[in-house]
């Protein structure tokens, strides 16, 4: 597939290089910011498996920067136009005044840096196994998200006069208000195994998230709608008050990719996190589900918003075993104005097609490039192919 | 060289000790092929051991993507079997032969032989330098031509004009044939040689000479046609004992045609001819019924009435050109225990199979399909209970040994490419034993296999995810389409177990979509790259067992980088002369089409976009020219157009332009399901699946006196699975009661029943049951018979539920 095509295929990977972003990723977490106001109140911020970095820079040009991305930065306008035409969206401008005004309000929500620029208080840590280009107030740190030396690694990365010496345990001493991660394996296509070592990533972050997260803290990972997710879902209910999936419109409805947003980090009386004992393995995590009172209530009834359809008690018959199943309630982010990523776009006549800000650091693919060059080629013709 | 994606495996083979020789390492990828590499390591070097890898074969054995699994033993002294199992559920062992048993088997050798080689073992034997007058001056000294006298004899000519046998015992055992000096002086530089009977070939020269050469007798002329002989053409399917063939000469106008009467032991050549259309070179040809068929260097296939006097010239009766062909033609064979059915092989890499009017009054194109072969050379029939067609080609370097019937490469070889003097034979009950003779870089390369160096243990299906199953109307047939960009037609197994892969259409270039029966013969496709078919069906009657199957017509409206996908569509009514339908496009719109039963174009008709949210799912209502749309941002549309015509007298497409009569929002993202049915007049019951986890049921009416649709509710099931449902099938549509079946990706089939409440008001929606299902990433979902539904992902599934019967 040509660059030109891939343009039109994939509009957010269009939008992505046009306004600077290292992954189209980058609308993602944009697009889940929107429904859920992550960045509210956040000062202390961990990304992992952050590399090539669009979700820090997300958080730098959020949370140090100061800037704002509004609706504007991934709208389709003419989408948009043709939606009110239609009476997809109710056409709330009448006079053509008030749509000028509305339009004018939408083009300023957009990528405005505010004046006030430094927040010293901003503290954001991106982990990978990979480097990652640096980008303005991120530690960026090389590590294994797996492994216990990890925790003093990002501790003192956080606060730079924790002495791992000293203390005695794994949990932060300033813990911080936000855990996201946009991890996923290189995958196979061997569904079973794809999901499976999804779920791994997920726990790997979650247990990391355990040590430093303070309590009404958030965490956001993807997660695979495959096989047993429902088993997932009840098991990170077990920490935090609200669990939501989410599907940013950035995310292709094609693929199993989502995103689990928990709020209210609540951690069970008396639990104690460690990564030398992490959970996912062992009975540990289904003793707490034991433990909890009521794992599967959730006060709020899911924000799918008054659009006039029934929703219906059902009744199972089926007399299959629920235990320990919750299903997560269902967002989607992002609103029907934005680009569509499924749909194919036309570009226009005089389109030039970019080449990727940030192209892979150090892949793992890396060498076999280098020799494919050496060899005169092969198929790889130019290096873009190999990338993913 | 090397794998063209990621390795998955990499095990060794054969035991040896590494200083008597490199070691065999085998290796499986993502790219389903099965390499074989040879290391080998000096561990005396004084800066330690190295070592290094020799590339030695490639073979592919697997469809679509990925072996996952794969074994192989390494027994001291013994040939390494290798198994593998692929992402298609296939299960193949190679390696390590295992003798058949049977008596037409053949030994294994391959033997390369230098013009030298060959010399010097007659030499050894016979004791001379040799037995025909050597010619004078200087010639290279190189093989030319191969036929197969019998299983276990076969003969060369040699451009110094001697000519060579072999006996085949264990290995080929070398002789020279006896021949008068002025023959070997024809035969210098220059000749064509076929076999064309048992023990029996003839040879032509420059000259215009034939001879006749059988098995045990000396060589004799048998006559002289002015020009040089071209080729010569066994009459396939020609009495056996009475042989014919066709042979053409350089610059004729007709063919002449050699018939051998085994009575009189005569060979007239010549007294019949075939006359030729202008520039027509013939490059196969066969006798079916009572017609005799060429097959042309462009791809004509003529057919002539079979001659009733033994002279005079045969004039053609019909022709036809296939029009995407200019390729030669290079077999032609009737099909088993048929007189009007014939199969041709070309070498655009297509095999076709025709059928012959009554009287031979004309020839229909039937079956149509490109095997995984570049060039196709040559096509048999086994006579065996149940006829297999085998075919040989090539496949880039690869010469390929390929049985049609069971998808199974027999045999694959290295030999350069095509465009290669060779000759194959093989025993006609037996087709896994095999000898191939063909010319390599000047040498003699002598190929012989007791057996297929692959055997099938497990047969496979697709190679990727199933994007549809559709089942024809009578239940007799079932489609399915994947990823692997392959359509597949299934018919249930006569075991009563599994299904029977009737056939695998290869056409679509990128993963389908979309796939709809009409009746029981025609199956419409559709899928990316802006690729939509038209397929028609058929069954041949002939002992060959096979499914007919031809793309009658290609939806060619295509934008200029033809890089949208064809989402959906459907059948929106049939007339006397044509049909109508309705395609969803990636960019967002719909457009219909009038399609002509007998001019098969598509005409434009209407066209209408949406707000740029990419369509999933098409379903016209069978009111005739409403047309239902799902959308990824989750809303439903009804399409109409309100001047439609519902009895239009000429088969001209409906221009009239379309609009959305209804446009309801059901879910939060991606409609990923669809199905809709009306138990009563004027009512619609719709069930969609959602990426949001969601089932909706949305009742609607049409309204006597407005004729529009009004909405009575939409009920909603937030969590119905934990994953995008991703299949749905409304199973039973009674007026008070609807059930549903739903697949998702989070491996889970669910029944759902629902039932207006009486007063108008609300919906009663019950789980009536909740399995677990083996089928991963779940494309969709059909009802294959009452009470049977068929899932398809990963795999397929066939799951059972008691359907509901009146008491």
């Amino acid at each position: 597939m040509g660059k030109s095509s891939k343009d039109k295929r994939d509009a957010y990977y269009r939008l992505a290089k046009e306004q600077g972003w290292r992954a189209r990723s980058a609308f993602k977490l944009l697009q889940l910011d929107e429904e859920f106001n992550l960045f509210e109140d956040v000062t202390r911020v961990v990304d992992l498996c952050a590399a090539p970095g669009s979700w820090s820079q997300v958080l730098s040009r959020v949370l140090i920067k100061n800037e704002q991305f509004g609706r504007c930065a991934w709208e389709d306008r003419e989408a948009k136009f043709r939606q009110r035409m239609l009476n997809v969206i109710p056409s709330e401008p009448t006079t053509q005044e008030e749509s000028q005004q509305q339009e004018q309000k939408d083009a300023e929500m957009g990528n405005i840096p505010e004046e006030s620029g430094d927040r010293p208080d901003v503290k954001i840590v991106s982990i990978d196994l990979q480097p990652i280009s640096p980008l303005p107030g991120v530690i960026t740190l090389r590590a294994d998200i797996t492994h216990p030396a990890t925790v003093p690694l990002l501790l003192k990365a956080l606060d730079p006069c924790y002495d791992p010496e000293t203390s005695t345990s794994q949990q932060a001493q300033h813990p911080v208000d936000l855990v996201i991660s946009d991890g996923a394996p290189d995958v196979t296509g061997l569904h079973d195994l794809d999901i499976y070592v999804q779920s791994q990533l997920l726990f790997a972050a979650l247990n990391l998230a355990l040590c430093v997260l303070k309590p009404g803290g958030k965490f956001v990972a993807k997660i695979f709608r495959g096989r047993n997710v429902d088993l997932l879902y009840a098991q990170l209910k077990v920490f935090f008050e609200k669990v939501y999936v989410a599907k940013p419109r950035s995310s292709r409805a094609s693929s199993v990719e989502a995103f689990i947003v928990c709020i209210n980090f609540q951690p069970p009386e008396g639990f104690k996190a460690s990564l030398e004992e992490p959970l996912g393995v062992g009975s540990r995590l289904s003793e707490l589900q034991e433990q909890q009172q009521d794992p599967i209530s959730q006060a709020e009834p899911p924000k799918a918003g008054d659009d006039g359809i029934t929703e219906v008690i059902l009744e199972d018959v089926s007399g299959s075993d629920n235990k320990n199943r919750w299903i997560a309630p269902f967002i989607a982010c992002g609103d029907l104005s934005a680009f569509d990523s499924d749909a194919s776009y036309k570009l226009a006549a005089d389109h030039v097609s970019l080449p990727p800000v940030q192209p892979p650091t150090a892949p793992p693919y890396k060498r076999a490039i280098e020799l494919r060059r050496q060899n005169g080629g092969a198929y790889g013709k130019s290096p873009n192919r190999c990338t993913q | 060289m090397g794998h063209l994606s990621r390795i998955w495996h990499v095990k060794f083979g054969e035991h040896v000790l590494c200083s008597q020789g490199p070691i065999n390492v085998y290796s499986f990828g993502e790219d389903t092929t099965r390499q074989k590499w040879e290391l080998s390591l000096d561990l005396t070097g004084l800066e330690g051991p190295k070592g290094s890898l020799k590339h030695c074969t490639t073979d592919s054995c697997h469809s679509g993507k990925n072996i996952w699994s794969a074994a192989v033993s390494n027994r001291e002294g013994q040939a390494s079997l290798i198994a593998t199992g692929g992402a298609d559920g296939k299960i193949v062992i190679s390696g390590g032969k295992a003798k058949t048993g049977t008596d037409q088997s053949y030994e294994d050798f391959d033997l390369d032989l230098s013009f030298v080689d060959v010399l010097e073992q007659i030499q050894k034997d016979s004791g001379s330098l040799s037995i025909n007058p050597l010619p004078k001056g200087s010639f290279k000294h190189t093989f030319q031509k191969y036929a197969f006298l019998s299983d276990s004899r076969v003969i060369t000519t040699t451009s110094p004009g001697r000519m060579f046998v072999a006996d085949i015992q264990e290995t080929p055992q070398w002789k020279e044939v006896r021949l008068p000096g002025e023959v070997v002086t024809d035969l210098r530089s220059y000749n064509v040689m076929k076999t064309v009977a048992s023990e029996t070939v003839v040879l032509g020269s420059a000259a215009g000479n034939i001879y006749l050469l059988q098995s045990g007798r000396p060589i004799r002329p048998v006559g002289n046609l002015s020009g040089k002989i071209q080729d010569i053409l066994p009459l396939v399917g020609a009495s056996v004992q009475n042989w014919q063939a066709v042979i053409t000469v350089l610059g004729a106008d007709r063919a002449y045609i050699i018939s051998y009467n085994a009575s009189t032991d005569e060979a007239k050549v010549g007294d019949l001819t075939l006359s030729l259309q202008e520039h027509y070179i013939p490059t196969a040809a066969a006798q079916v019924g009572s017609a005799i068929i060429l097959g042309s260097r462009v791809g004509v296939v003529t057919l002539y009435p079979l001659p009733q006097d033994k002279a005079g010239m045969v004039l053609p009766q019909n022709w036809s050109r296939d029009p995407k062909t200019k390729d030669a033609i290079t077999a032609i064979v009737a099909l088993p225990g048929s007189s009007s059915n014939f199969l041709t092989t070309c070498r655009d890499g297509k095999y076709r199979m025709y059928t012959i009017w009554h009287e031979n009054r004309g020839f229909d194109l039937r079956h149509e399909i490109s095997p995984p072969m570049g060039m196709i050379e040559g096509a048999w029939f086994t006579a065996t209970e149940n006829p297999e067609l085998i075919l040989h080609g090539f496949k880039g370097k690869q010469f390929v040994y390929y049985n049609a019937t069971t998808s199974a490469v027999l045999a694959s070889l290295e030999c350069g490419g095509a465009h290669r003097s060779f000759a194959i034979t093989s025993p006609r009950t037996n087709p896994n034993a095999l000898r191939l003779i063909f010319t390599k870089s000047s040498h003699l390369r002598f190929y012989s296999q007791s057996t297929s160096f692959l055997r099938t243990l497990k047969e496979g299906g697709h190679g990727r995810e199933i994007r549809a199953v559709a089942c024809s109307s009578s239940s007799k047939y079932i489609a399915t389409a994947a990823e692997d960009t392959v359509i597949r037609i299934w018919s249930p197994s006569p075991t009563g177990i599994g299904f029977k892969c009737l056939a695998t259409l290869e056409k679509h270039s990128s993963g389908i979509q979309s796939l709809k029966w009409q009746g029981d013969n025609t199956l419409i496709s559709c899928g990316g790259s802006e690729e939509l078919f038209i397929w028609k069906i058929t069954k041949i009657d002939s002992d060959y067992d096979t499914l007919a199957i031809k793309c009658e017509a290609v939806w060619n409206f295509h934008t200029k980088d033809k890089d949208l996908r064809v989402m959906a569509f459907d059948h929106i009514g049939g007339w006397e002369h044509h049909d109508e339908i309705a395609i969803a496009l990636s960019n967002s719109t719909i457009q219909t089409y009038s399609y002509g039963a007998s001019t098969r174009e598509f005409k434009f008709g209407s066209e209408a976009t949406y707000t740029g949210a990419c369509p999933t799912q098409l379903k016209c209502m069978p009111n005739g020219g409403d047309i239902l749309v799902a959308y990824t941002d989750g809303h439903l549309a009804i399409w109409t157009r309100p001047l439609w015509d519902p009895y239009p007298e000429e088969p001209i497409p409906n221009k009239a332009p379309l609009s959305i009569e209804l446009l309801l929002k059901l879910h939060q993202s991606s409609i990923k399901s669809l199905d809709a049915v009306n138990p009563v007049d004027g009512r619609w019951i719709i069930a969609t699946g959602g990426d949001d986890n969601a089932l909706v049921i949305t009742d609607l009416r049409c309204d006597d006196d407005t004729g529009k649709y009004v909405v009575n509710g939409r009920y909603r099931v937030s969590s119905a699975h934990g994953a995008a449902v991703t299949g749905l099938k409304i199973i039973r549509d009674d007026e008070d009661v609807v059930e549903v079946v739903t697949v998702s990706n989070d491996q889970r089939i669910k029944l759902w029943r629902a039932e207006p409440q009486k007063d108008g008001q609300g919906m009663k929606i019950t789980l009536q049951d909740n399995k677990y299902c083996g089928v991963a990433d779940a494309g969709d979902l059909e009802v294959i018979e009452s009470g049977k539904v068929m899932v398809g992902g990963v795999g397929m599934e066939v799951w059972e539920f008691q359907p509901f019967k009146w008491l």
